[in-house]
């Protein structure tokens, strides 16, 4: 580039392309990733002191998690694809792979709703897993059940209001795109809201190897 | 027009899978917990470098970018030590 005086600028990029906005958005993923880290490492501490701490798959529901786990790598897939189209002046498909995102989203958050309903009214399977596990007396599964408990509704409560705003955020910017907004030369706010959408997943690929599986 | 890529993306799909179907399948197996939680934990870590990697971007982004990211990990390793270290290995050891 040169300036007025006719001489050449060699403008340093030190992040390339990417805009102020995702740039921005990796710093909020760095503590927000920052801020899970903490939330398990602290739940890993507590488990290596607590001495009532069911095995994995004793009280909570490995089947039904595994199913949210691939749901939400679909999504990601699915968000990956809406960028994809949109790159490619493809509204229509924008459209479809983002409708296809939130509806996982919400998939996910009503399994994580059935799962916590299911721990809260209780019954008779769920007492028995309980004081198999230590926990006598208890009939449900509450935040007050132990320090597990207590972790358990932590992290994944934690993780579901990021789903949950998640999804607001993506159909906020389902809505702009039914209106026209983005196109092939204006796409930088679907790729920052992606960013938070592939956040979401990464994130839960550890909660649910550490909460669910170990 | 910017490049597509429609199967990278399929194939990290099917991969995340996959791993995810190994990883539910240790979870299973009567190993000495230590072990378990080994294999667990490096294939989680693979699994969320795949989705930064792929996914985010990561790597079509610069490397002072990606420097960037990779600094809180040591600090958060470094800390993790430290818990074990605390525990004395006796959990992971049942």
């Amino acid at each position: 580039m040169n300036n007025t005086m006719g001489q050449s600028i060699i403008i340093n990029k030190p992040f390339g392309d990417a805009t102020t906005g995702k740039l921005g958005m990796w710093l909020f993923i760095i503590m927000d990733g920052i801020t899970f880290a903490t939330i398990l490492l602290g739940g890993i501490y507590l488990r290596i002191r607590s001495n009532l701490w069911p095995p994995a798959g004793e009280i909570l529901n490995i089947p039904l998690t595994s199913f949210n786990t691939f749901l939400l790598i679909l999504t990601s897939f699915t968000m990956a694809m809406a960028l994809n189209a949109i790159k490619k002046n493809n509204t229509k498909n924008l459209n479809l792979f983002l409708s296809l995102t939130v509806f996982g989203g919400i998939i996910f958050l009503t399994i994580q709703v059935y799962e916590y309903s299911h721990f809260i009214q209780g019954n008779d399977n769920l007492s028995l897993s309980l004081a198999k596990a230590g926990f006598l007396g208890e009939s449900s599964f509450l935040w007050s059940t132990g320090v597990y408990g207590a972790t358990f509704y932590a992290t994944t409560l934690f993780h579901g209001l990021h789903v949950f705003s998640g999804v607001i955020y993506l159909s906020i910017i389902l809505y702009q795109t039914n209106r026209g907004v983005y196109s092939s030369k204006n796409y930088d706010r679907i790729e920052i809201a992606g960013l938070f959408w592939h956040f979401i997943d990464l994130v839960w690929i550890l909660v649910f190897t550490i909460v669910y599986l170990i | 027009m910017k490049k597509s890529h429609k199967s990278l993306y399929i194939t990290t799909t099917i991969f995340l899978a996959i791993i995810t179907i190994i990883e539910i399948r240790i979870s299973h197996w009567y190993i000495t917990k230590f072990y378990q939680i080994g294999l667990l934990v490096s294939l989680a870590i693979l699994k969320m470098a795949s989705v930064a990697y792929v996914f985010m971007h990561l790597y079509f982004e610069k490397k002072l970018l990606r420097k960037i990211l990779f600094v809180p990990i040591p600090l958060l390793i470094y800390f993790l030590l430290g818990l074990v270290h605390e525990a004395k290995f006796e959990w992971m050891i049942q």
